[in-house]
């Protein structure tokens, strides 16, 4: 059975980037206007890990794509990931990653906003990723590390923190990192109430000093 | 969005009266075609959310809705629909 649905097919086509699409089984093959034809592996799982992705490194791959929208990658999946030269992210991010000359390069605007701040930070040693969701931060000086549940979506609510909760604890902060708008009042009540630390991306910053 | 998917996606909502949704971001306010779709559901009860939620999921299109979720009291506070413009789902056509 191929996972590469008419649907699937149908939203890279649409882009005015792209030529034409093909199924390939677990890869979809896309031909592009201006650059070189590119091979996405795809998966449709909510739990991304090195052994439902491995196989889709058969030669020349240039992203993975999981299709549900709350799947998580696992670290080790992105380290694979990682490791082959390979992008990864889900469905809008392999169709924002067409537009890239080497689609290997595309970031989660998420991670491009965050990961550079916390790399370059006085009290950060390293960031790794614990899952798609999750980092983990080690500090010099004897301070712990920390593990950051990573938030971008427009307004955290209720929903956000239970389902941060209920997919991916533990973690030591919860951050929300959109700059216009923080938790909703409820929001924080939710994760004071779950004994979760919830911050945003400033006050992230101040308290990774201490 | 195409309108085939807008209709499925008004299908989807018709069978949840319930949950108010919104669109917003720049599937209404931008100047090219998004990719994904951002929502705004406004549920009474977790149970009404988590029954549209499925529905959606049960959609080809739903790895491409972006849905923020609150209830009309978190609503009330935070100043989401003034700040996003968002507008019903029903007023697109």
């Amino acid at each position: 059975m191929t996972i590469v649905d008419s649907f699937i097919l149908s939203k890279y086509t649409s882009m005015d980037v792209v030529l034409d699409a093909e199924a390939e089984r677990s890869h979809v093959r896309i031909a592009r206007k201006r650059h070189r034809s590119v091979r996405f592996g795809v998966v449709k799982t909510q739990d991304v890990t090195v052994a439902k992705i491995g196989h889709l490194f058969d030669g020349e791959v240039d992203f993975i794509v999981n299709i549900p929208a709350t799947g998580i990658f696992q670290g080790e999946a992105i380290e694979l990931c990682q490791d082959e030269g390979v992008g990864w992210g889900g469905l809008a991010d392999s169709m924002r990653a067409v537009r890239y000359e080497e689609p290997y390069t595309y970031t989660h605007p998420a991670h491009s906003f965050v990961l550079p701040a916390l790399r370059r930070h006085s009290h950060v040693r390293s960031v790794s990723f614990v899952d798609s969701r999750r980092l983990l931060v080690t500090r010099p000086g004897g301070l712990p590390p920390l593990v950051l549940y990573i938030e971008d979506t427009y307004q955290t609510e209720v929903t956000s923190v239970r389902f941060a909760i209920d997919r991916c604890w533990p973690f030591d902060i919860f951050v929300a990192i959109d700059p216009n708008a923080g938790p909703t009042r409820q929001a924080v009540s939710a994760a004071h109430n779950a004994g979760v630390e919830i911050l945003r991306w400033g006050e992230t910053l101040g308290r990774l000093r201490r | 969005m195409n309108e085939h998917e807008l209709a499925d996606l008004q299908s989807v909502a018709s069978r949840h009266p319930a949950v108010a949704l919104y669109v917003f971001g720049s599937t209404i306010h931008g100047q090219e075609t998004p990719i994904d779709l951002d929502m705004l559901a406004v549920y009474a009860t977790l149970q009404d959310f988590v029954a549209l939620r499925a529905d959606l999921d049960r959609q080809p299109f739903a790895p491409l809705i972006d849905l923020v979720a609150m209830t009309p009291d978190e609503l009330r506070g935070s100043g989401f629909l003034v700040r996003s413009g968002a507008v019903p789902l029903a007023a697109l056509r």
